[in-house]
């Protein structure tokens, strides 16, 4: 097995580096240096962006009029946010128990199905929310019963839709990883299978269960694209913050970003703590009424309607957009489009935007990114110092992505000398940072440490270690997380919205078209088939990238990771 | 106390047949054992009586009442399980109570029953402590006492001591066989120990390869073994080849690779002149001499000690006798030491009322002894 | 010389020490056994070795080389987990290369050495095969060729045969055993197996909590064990509290509860003392009447103190090298409470006349008459076989408690 001069040469190169990485100095300069960015470009800029603005922010308090609109923003977030989480635990729990444990040839479709308001950027879920109930074409028309117009009603309907797939994802995981042994002894105890989710499984994921909770809060609070599009004169906070960024009001916008910063880091604490509290009631079982809710019957009945509502409430609602942009290729609009007149000369300048500062994230994040999630997944800063980086990291996600996005803004645009394209790649980075490191952590940790104990003792140095153990067991990891980092990137329109004056992305784009297509009159209809066919290039883009995802996960499955 | 029928059980798993045929009958109040090497079937048995594996054919009978069409939930017998399987969440107290618990029996009725086995189990004092925080018998007790709260008199035990230590597993056992008759419950024990099973065991049944190979009472089948894999899978036995060349009143006389041994004849299983055989004879049944003893006896080999291994309460020799043929001997330490060193001549004394006869296998030896 | 020497290690995990001023030595070569209960701090010891941990206090010497800053890489030390940790996206023989590879061997010697090591295991053939796709046993053999491969000469095997079915463990124990010799490298094998170590070490280092119990080989451990918790750990013994009442030259008497006596050849405590007998099971002897002798050759002798008859003229089973051939005393009474049979010996439970309970284990081969529960049996045993320890500060249960 003759091995050619250039392997060699690598080989060489390879052996050095994996001495270097041996040296503890070497080891701290790059654990110093991504720690370091970390903290200069991730968590820093928001905090002091929003300090900077402190004093224009107190000025709110002397405009009551302004005080009210922007407090009765914040409580509508926070309102809305909670029933809405509460409403997707109800409805998806049962659906992900019956993709998990079900057993019917309809699941896999249901499955994939589930996903589909995940990959639509929400920019398209506004627009199909608003078209399928809003539009002479949808549902209620359809029903016979009055359309529903923008405002409370649809926002809540829409948020309902975007974060139900988040809850399902993480219950339908909790569940398939989920030792079934301790059911199975609860059942050989006499227990029927309802009173065993109740009194067992449900009580042992908990955990689980308030994550999907979080996460869907989270997404709720953060939603600003689709939200302007089927809100109308309502007002939500993240609302709040664009209006206020495009009348040029920095002091009302630093004030509503600075008290949803803090409400979510305090809510988050909240529920976390609450969370620990929530005990499930254990100590009575009614076994002849659990036994009728156990039967086959029951259980019909409960998927039936978990189907039922998922499909109206949610998938419906999240492809009804397919139907304007199916019209935008016969009625002329694709040839204006492709040829990028008028309007969608600007249009495409924005997709060519998005992709680079999609790229250009991602790849900021698998490069800083990585050894953080290493230093989190071997809590190599011991027990105290994981525990603040992990929950530093987290921060991006807990505060709405628009409060970001505003903070950042108020940072970077004070260096003037910064173009705004770096400002939007950094912003978007920030944003996705997070989802990259737990991400690649979780995969790390999913390796046993007496791998790479063992590794070390054959003689393996630190980066022989990564190259060769690490990095091929969580390359799937590295792939997904890269992917979902993209996409995530493609459809942020909040920050994008807070930060940008004069650069466009796609989305923010699209959000002009459909208000003022709305504004214009609902019935402009060469204006709604152009956003409908420009938010289905966008979709486009998320599809083939989550299609490749969804190959990829298939591929680690079947090789055992 | 129940009865169990089990009757012509299969299960299948796609290639791998776990259950071939498997017929077994456990009396009232028998304390019984399942032994056998990984994979033979002993778990997926048990786990067809309680209802977690559905079997594709057979039936099972629980006083003399089909029980196959029954949800687990419907069996009532207690399991333990080899992963103990303890809720997490819950405490101990809660844990023992949760079977009565799910009947719909009040907190304060199911008091009584809860604090009588925890004083059974000598877990008054860890009643409120939860899973993680216990011992590993401690928790094995839990697993026990919750098993048998809400009075199940039907127990079956998957491996229940196989997450303790050498030292514990072999104190807590009499104290499960203890338990199990105080109570007057009938017991189906699976294990892979096989010292285990025979030390607790009313009666043992051996399987391999989703087949029972052969069931009896401890002694009967250690020392009265009817098949090769019983005598290979409990305790230890040197294995020979041989043909029968005479036949003289009860015995025969067996050629060995050129030497003769005298052996007893089996009426269940006789053999005729020139018919290959297999012999075993275990090691703490042979002796080991320095000088050849006056009496002439057939059964006397000649050999070389080759080794020579200190395990406590006995010597191991190995001897290897003339054309290549090695036993292994166990000699009591009690007995003292013999002066013999590696290398020594030496003379093997082979019981003739010790060795068991058995015709050649179908298959060949090897696959008779192999362990899958 | 020795190759690896521990001087006064200690390892605490917060407050609590996992090993505690432990030090011994093992020569090169040696196949040490670490015994000891869960919790006893063997893995801990293990991982010190490999270098995965550092100790708080004390120095590990390698070859005489001071080890504690070298780290794990360098110190051509292999550790084989208990789950093995094979890589599993490696084949096998990726894995057995991996440590050569690691350590700047070209490809070519690698692969050599690769190969040897399997050899040596037998999976030569297996070569192209992935991890999960080989049985429990032959994947503990991947992992052994993958410690021997990347040619440490110190192999630390934590509880390597632990993942194995009962049997299955008997039969590997004489090839882990022969690979180790026949490789030359020096082993620290950890187990809580005592009937493993005992078979397979020249030398077990017996810890419970961190400290050092004993440290010998399997026969003087067995014989000797220097405290009641060594005693109770490897094989199975009595243990009966009492007070030493009269000592001479020869030997003392010990008064148990209810004023039994035993007598025992032990002089090392005084009259007054509070001791603890221990008494190995296999040591008793049983028999429906009083007049003692050895079961296998039915003679009734008389006492004979202090006399060393060497009597090889018998066609016993074996010399006794003048082990108390009727030098036991009025033999005890008792009651047989139960019968277990254990295959190749038989544990009958007791209960004396003055409540005390013990066990007595006789060979299957060996038993006469058979006893039943219930029966009235006497029992005897040798004076010499009585090991004596002081009383424990905390208690005879303490002490016993192995876990």
């Amino acid at each position: 097995m003759a091995r050619s001069r250039s392997r060699d040469i690598l080989t060489g190169l390879m052996g050095s580096l994996d001495r270097l990485s041996s040296r503890i100095l070497a080891k701290k300069i790059l654990y110093a240096s991504v720690l370091l960015f970390f903290g200069a470009f991730i968590l820093l800029p928001p905090i002091l962006g929003i300090l900077s603005r402190l004093s224009l922010a107190g000025q709110v308090f002397s405009d009551p009029a302004m005080m009210a609109r922007a407090s009765s923003s914040v409580l509508w977030s926070f309102a809305i946010a909670l029933s809405v989480s509460f409403l997707d635990l109800l409805i998806g729990l049962p659906l992900a128990w019956f993709i998990a444990r079900g057993r019917s040839k309809w699941i896999d479709v249901i499955d994939a199905l589930v996903d589909i308001p995940f990959i639509i950027p929400t920019v398209a879920l506004g627009f199909s929310t608003l078209l399928f109930w809003g539009s002479p074409t949808g549902l209620p028309t359809f029903l016979g019963l009055p359309r529903l117009y923008p405002g409370l009603y649809l926002v809540l309907l829409l948020h309902f839709a975007f974060s139900f797939p988040v809850v399902v994802r993480v219950m339908v995981g909790e569940f398939l990883s989920y030792e079934r042994i301790y059911e199975t002894a609860a059942r050989t105890l006499g227990a029927r299978p309802f009173t065993v989710a109740r009194t067992v499984t449900l009580p042992m994921l908990k955990p689980g269960l308030l994550a999907a909770f979080i996460l869907s809060f989270a997404r709720s609070l953060s939603e600003t694209g689709a939200t302007m599009m089927v809100a109308d004169s309502f007002e939500n906070g993240a609302i709040f913050i664009v209006k206020a960024r495009d009348a040029g009001l920095e002091g009302p916008m630093a004030f509503v970003s600075l008290i949803l910063i803090l409400a979510s880091i305090g809510s988050f604490a909240l529920i976390r703590i609450l969370g620990l509290r929530l005990r499930f009631p254990l100590q009575r079982a009614w076994p002849r009424i659990e036994g009728v809710l156990s039967s086959r019957g029951s259980v019909k009945a409960r998927d039936a309607t978990a189907i039922i509502v998922f499909a109206s409430f949610v998938l419906l609602p999240s492809v009804f957009i397919t139907f304007p942009a199916l019209g935008a290729l016969r009625d002329g609009t694709l040839e204006r489009a492709l040829g990028g007149q008028g309007a969608w000369g600007a249009f495409w300048k924005a997709m060519i935007l998005s992709y680079g500062i999609g790229i250009l994230a991602t790849l900021l994040n698998i490069i800083t990114g990585l050894p953080v999630a290493i230093l989190i997944a071997r809590r190599r800063l011991g027990l105290i110092g994981t525990l603040l980086l992990d929950a530093a990291v987290n921060i991006p996600i807990i505060v709405p992505s628009v409060a970001l996005g505003a903070s950042l803004g108020f940072f970077w645009h004070s260096f003037g000398f910064i173009p705004e394209f770096w400002i939007l790649v950094l912003s978007h980075a920030t944003i996705t940072y997070t989802y990259f490191v737990q991400a690649m952590a979780a995969a790390i940790e999913g390796i046993p440490e007496e791998m790479e104990e063992a590794a070390r003792t054959l003689g393996s140095r630190p980066f022989n270690l990564f190259r060769r153990v690490t990095l091929p067991l969580t390359k799937y990891s590295v792939f997904s997380g890269a992917l979902l980092t993209f996409t995530r990137s493609i459809n942020e329109t909040g920050a994008a919205m807070a930060v940008s004056r004069e650069l466009k992305t796609a989305p923010v784009i699209l959000v002009e078209w459909v208000r003022g297509a709305i504004v214009g009159g609902a019935s402009v209809s060469g204006s709604l088939s152009e956003s409908a066919l420009g938010i289905s290039f966008l979709v486009l883009t998320s599809f083939f990238a989550l299609l490749a995802l969804r190959l990829l996960v298939y591929r680690g499955r079947r090789v055992g990771r | 106390m129940p009865h169990i029928r089990i009757i012509n059980l299969t299960k299948t798993y796609g290639p791998i047949k776990a259950l071939k045929d498997v017929s077994l009958e456990v009396q009232d109040g028998e304390y019984l054992s399942i032994v056998g090497p990984s994979g033979c079937g002993k778990t997926t048995l048990i786990k067809c009586i309680a209802g977690i594996v559905r079997p594709d054919k057979g039936e099972i009978y629980i006083d003399d009442k089909p029980i196959l069409a029954l949800p687990i939930e419907d069996r009532n017998l207690g399991y333990v399980f080899q992963e103990i399987a303890l809720f997490p969440h819950m405490s101990v107290w809660d844990n023992i109570s949760y079977g009565l618990m799910v009947k719909g029996i009040a907190p304060s009725k199911r008091r009584g029953q809860v604090r009588e086995m925890l004083g059974m189990m000598g877990l008054e004092e860890r009643a409120k402590a939860h899973p993680e925080e216990l011992s590993g018998g401690a928790r094995q007790k839990t697993a026990l006492a919750r098993a048998l709260a809400s009075g199940a008199r039907l127990l079956l035990l998957d491996e229940p001591l196989g997450a303790l230590d050498a030292k514990v597993r072999a104190v807590l056992r009499y104290e499960l066989r203890s338990l199990v008759k105080d109570l007057h419950l009938t017991a189906i024990h699976v294990t892979h120990d096989q010292e285990e099973a025979l030390s607790i065991s009313d009666r043992v049944a051996i399987m391999k390869a989703g087949s029972l190979v052969e069931v009896g009472t401890p002694w009967d089948l250690y020392m009265h073994p009817r098949h090769i894999f019983t005598a290979r899978f409990l305790g230890e036995a040197n294995f020979m080849e041989g043909k029968v060349v005479a036949i003289s009143g009860e015995d025969y006389l067996i050629d060995v690779g050129g030497l003769t041994l005298r052996a007893p004849s089996d009426p269940y299983q006789p053999l005729e002149l020139g018919n290959a055989c297999v012999l075993a004879i275990r090691p703490e049944f042979l002796s080991l001499r320095k000088e050849a003893p006056g009496s002439s006896n057939v059964n006397l080999w000649k050999g070389t000690l080759r080794e020579e291994v200190f395990m406590g309460d006995s010597l191991r020799y190995e001897v290897e006798v003339e054309k290549g043929i090695s036993l292994l001997i166990r000699h009591p330490a009690l007995l003292g030491e013999l002066d013999l060193r590696v290398g020594d001549r030496a003379y093997v004394e082979i019981p003739k009322e010790r060795l068991l006869v058995f015709p050649y296998p179908e298959g060949g030896l090897e696959a008779q002894l192999s362990l899958e | 010389m020795p190759s690896l020497r521990l001087v006064n290690v200690t390892k605490r995990f917060g407050r609590i020490e996992a090993l505690d001023d432990v030090s011994f030595n093992v020569s090169d070569g040696e196949y040490l056994c670490v015994l000891g209960p869960t919790g006893s701090g063997k893995t801990t010891l293990l991982r010190l070795l490999a270098g995965l941990l550092e100790p708080d206090e004390g120095i590990i010497y390698f070859d005489e080389k001071p080890f504690n800053d070298v780290p794990a890489e360098e110190r051509n030390v292999a550790y084989v987990p208990q789950t093995y940790a094979l890589f599993p996206h490696m084949t096998v023989l990726e894995n057995v290369m991996f440590g050569p590879l690691a350590r700047g061997f070209q490809y070519n010697e690698a692969y050599g050495m690769a190969m040897e090591a399997l050899r040596m295991v037998r999976l030569d053939q297996r070569a192209s095969a992935l991890p999960h796709e080989l049985s429990g046993g032959m994947q503990q053999r991947v992992a052994l060729a993958r410690a021997l491969a990347s040619g440490a000469r110190l192999l630390l095997l934590d509880e390597p045969l632990g993942a194995l079915d009962a049997r299955l463990r008997i039969e590997l124990r004489k090839g882990l055993r022969n690979l180790a010799k026949a490789s030359g490298s020096t082993v620290v094998h950890v187990t809580h197996d005592q009937e493993e170590a005992m078979t397979i070490a020249d030398r077990i280092l017996v810890l419970r909590n961190g400290r050092v119990q004993q440290h010998g080989t399997p026969f003087h451990i067995y014989r000797r064990p220097e405290n009641i918790f060594v005693a109770n750990f490897l094989g199975s013994s009595n243990f009966f509290e009492g007070i030493v009442v009269q000592r001479n030259r020869k030997g003392s008497l010990v008064r148990l509860r209810g004023n039994l006596e035993l007598r025992v050849s032990d002089t090392s405590h005084m009259p007054g003392e509070a001791v603890i007998i221990a008494l190995r099971e296999e040591r008793v002897r049983l028999r429906r009447d009083s007049g003692f002798e050895r079961e296998d050759e039915g003679e009734a002798k008389d006492e004979d103190e202090g006399k060393d008859k060497d009597k090889d003229e018998d066609e016993g089973k074996g010399k006794g090298k003048g082990k108390g051939k009727g030098e036991e005393k009025a033999a005890l009474l008792g009651d047989i409470l139960a019968v277990q049979f254990l295959g190749s010996s038989i544990r009958y439970e007791i209960r004396l006349e003055n409540g005390d309970r013990m066990a007595a284990r006789i060979p299957t081969g060996m038993v006469g008459p058979s006893f039943k529960p219930g029966d009235r049996v006497f029992i005897a045993f040798d004076p010499e076989d009585a090991l004596v320890y002081g009383y424990p500060a905390l208690g005879l249960l303490q002490e016993l408690e192995a876990y």
